[in-house]
This record gives structure tokens, sequence and C-alpha cells, in this order.
């Protein structure tokens, strides 16, 4: 037998040793038990934090895939429209040389220059079009980061559930948001300005 | 004029070429990532380093200060091309020594811009 001090009575009471033993016990696993729940309350905190940015992620690529489309679409639209033109435009030059009408060639000529000039445009404005690929890959990049994160977590749970030998993948690396292009070149443009006293260098 | 472009993203080096051809630069090299970058610039002369930011191996802010600090390419004009656009991220670029930054995604316009600006300032 063995005495206990009850610290809210301030009075004793007298328990055996094997009952103050399994008290001490089971005092213990309630512990251990509830820093658990805890820890694993802040994975699922975490993870449910990093989700919506995933989806925002996700929703970006589709949303600048389908942007790009639209104009990659609209610009070699545009080409074959103008290549029409310019088929148009070389039969109407060729018919007036034909005829000996040398100074009524320069008009197609000059059309057709005009055309050409429209086409290399067309072509540069797909080509910035498709840098869509770059930011769209980053952004699948970052969204694998946290799944992998999330991937981390679960496996964090599942070892204060099964016990710490349970294996689990190492965390991702952290990827910074990107921001609004237009905005960001203004901002950059003014940072410039206040770095270089305005030399543009 | 001799141009170096850094970029992970074999499209954008790609896009980054034919805008700097559109605007008459024809020579123009290309690297992966930093280190493949310092390589090059160790054996050729370049008048203009372009330069994106996240890049595996080595980033294009490393690449920034590891050119400010090793002759004779310590003052070479260097324009940053990158996604990111917060504050303390062009701060930090201009504080390593870039030389102007052009966010990502950008029209050829603004790229000749910039690379005119900088050549001009030479």
């Amino acid at each position: 037998m063995d005495e206990m001090k009850n610290t809210t009575s301030e009075r004793f009471i007298t328990v055996p040793v094997q009952a103050r033993n399994e008290i001490g016990e089971l005092t213990y696993y309630l512990e251990q038990g509830l820093r658990n729940i805890r820890d694993i309350t802040e994975h699922l905190r975490g993870s449910s934090g990093t989700m919506p940015s995933v989806l925002e992620d996700l929703r970006d690529v589709v949303r600048m895939t389908e942007a790009a489309t639209v104009r990659v679409l609209e610009e070699a639209e545009a080409l074959v429209d103008d290549s029409r033109i310019a088929a148009r435009l070389i039969a109407v030059a060729s018919t007036k040389a034909r005829a000996g009408d040398a100074a009524a060639v320069a008009e197609p000529m000059r059309a057709l220059d005009a055309l050409v000039e429209r086409s290399n445009a067309r072509a540069m404005e797909i080509m910035s079009a498709l840098e869509f690929q770059d930011l769209t890959s980053q952004k699948v990049e970052r969204t694998f980061g946290v799944l992998q994160e999330v991937l981390v977590r679960l496996g964090k749970i599942q070892r204060l559930v099964d016990g710490p030998d349970t294996a689990g993948p190492e965390p991702a690396a952290v990827v910074k948001e990107p921001h609004d292009s237009e905005a960001g070149q203004r901002l950059a443009d003014e940072l410039l300005l206040d770095f270089s006293g305005g030399s543009g260098g | 004029m001799k141009v170096l472009a850094v970029d992970d993203s074999g499209t954008m080096r790609r896009i980054i070429r034919n805008q700097l051809k559109q605007a008459g630069i024809e020579d123009v090299d290309e690297a992966e990532n930093g280190r493949a970058a310092l390589v090059l610039l160790g054996r050729n002369r370049y008048d203009l380093l372009i330069t994106d930011w996240n890049m595996p191996e080595m980033c294009g802010l490393d690449l920034v200060i590891e050119v400010r600090k090793t002759e004779p390419i310590k003052k070479m004009p260097i324009l940053m091309v990158t996604t990111l656009s917060a504050k303390e991220d062009i701060v930090t670029a201009l504080k390593a020594g870039v030389n102007n930054y052009v966010v990502k995604p950008f029209d050829a316009a603004t790229l000749q811009a910039k690379v005119s600006q900088l050549v001009g300032a030479q």
C-alpha cells in the first residue's frame, strides 16, 4: 500500500501501489493520445491550407492554355487569310507585268510588302503566345510540390496512428507564387528607375 | 552583337532567340542553367546576358552574383526574364546586379525595348 496526495482537496487517500502505476501508465497514454491528435490536426490544417492554391494553379493552367490556344488559332486563321490575299496580289501584279504596265505593278507590290510585314508580326504573336508552356509547366511543377507535401503529411498522420516505424516520403521544396505579369513589369520598371536614377540601364 | 540566353525551358530560349532575331540580333548562344552559362561565359565573349531566375542546378540569381564578382565579365549587361514579380524579388535581383528586368509572360516589343536600352547604355 502507498499514499498519494490529492492536490485539489489537499487530503490524503490511500491507493494500492499497483493501481497507482496503472493510473500513471493510463495518464501517459492519454497524454500521448492527445499529443497525436494535436499533431494530426496540425497536419490536416496544413494540407487543407495548401489545397486551394493548388486548385487555383490548376485553374490557371486551364485558363492560360485556353487563352494561348485562342491566340494561336486567331493568328493562324489570319495568316491563312493573308496568304489568300497575297496570292491575289501576286496574280494582279503578274497580269500587270505581262501587260507591260510597270507603274501599275508597284501598287500590288506595296500591298504585298505590307502583308509580309503583318504576317511577320502574326508569327511573332504566335511565338509569344507559346510562352504559356513555360508558365503552365511552372504551375504544374508547383502542384507536384504541394501534392508531395500533402503525401508527406499523410505519411506523418499514418505514423502517428500506426507507429513510428511506418515509412514516409521526404518533404517537398516550397516554390514561390508568381504574380500578374503586367503589374509586375510596371513595378519592375518603377524599381529600376529608383535604382538607376532613370538611366534605364 | 553576341547574346547568351539562359533558361531551363527550351521553349522560352527559342522564343527569346526568335524575338532577338526579329530585332536583328542573330548571334545567340543558349544555356539551360547558371552552371552551363558560366562555362560558356568562360569560353566566349558576350555583349549581353539574358537569364531566367528559377532554374535547376544553378539559378539565375546565383549566376548574376557569380558574374558580378568574376573578371573580365563583371560589368556585362544582364537582363533578368522571370515570372517572379514581387517587389522583394525585383529588389533582390537589382541589388545582386541585374541591369534590367522583364516579367513573364512578355511580348516581343518589351524584350526588344529592354535589350536596346541595355545595349545602348554600354
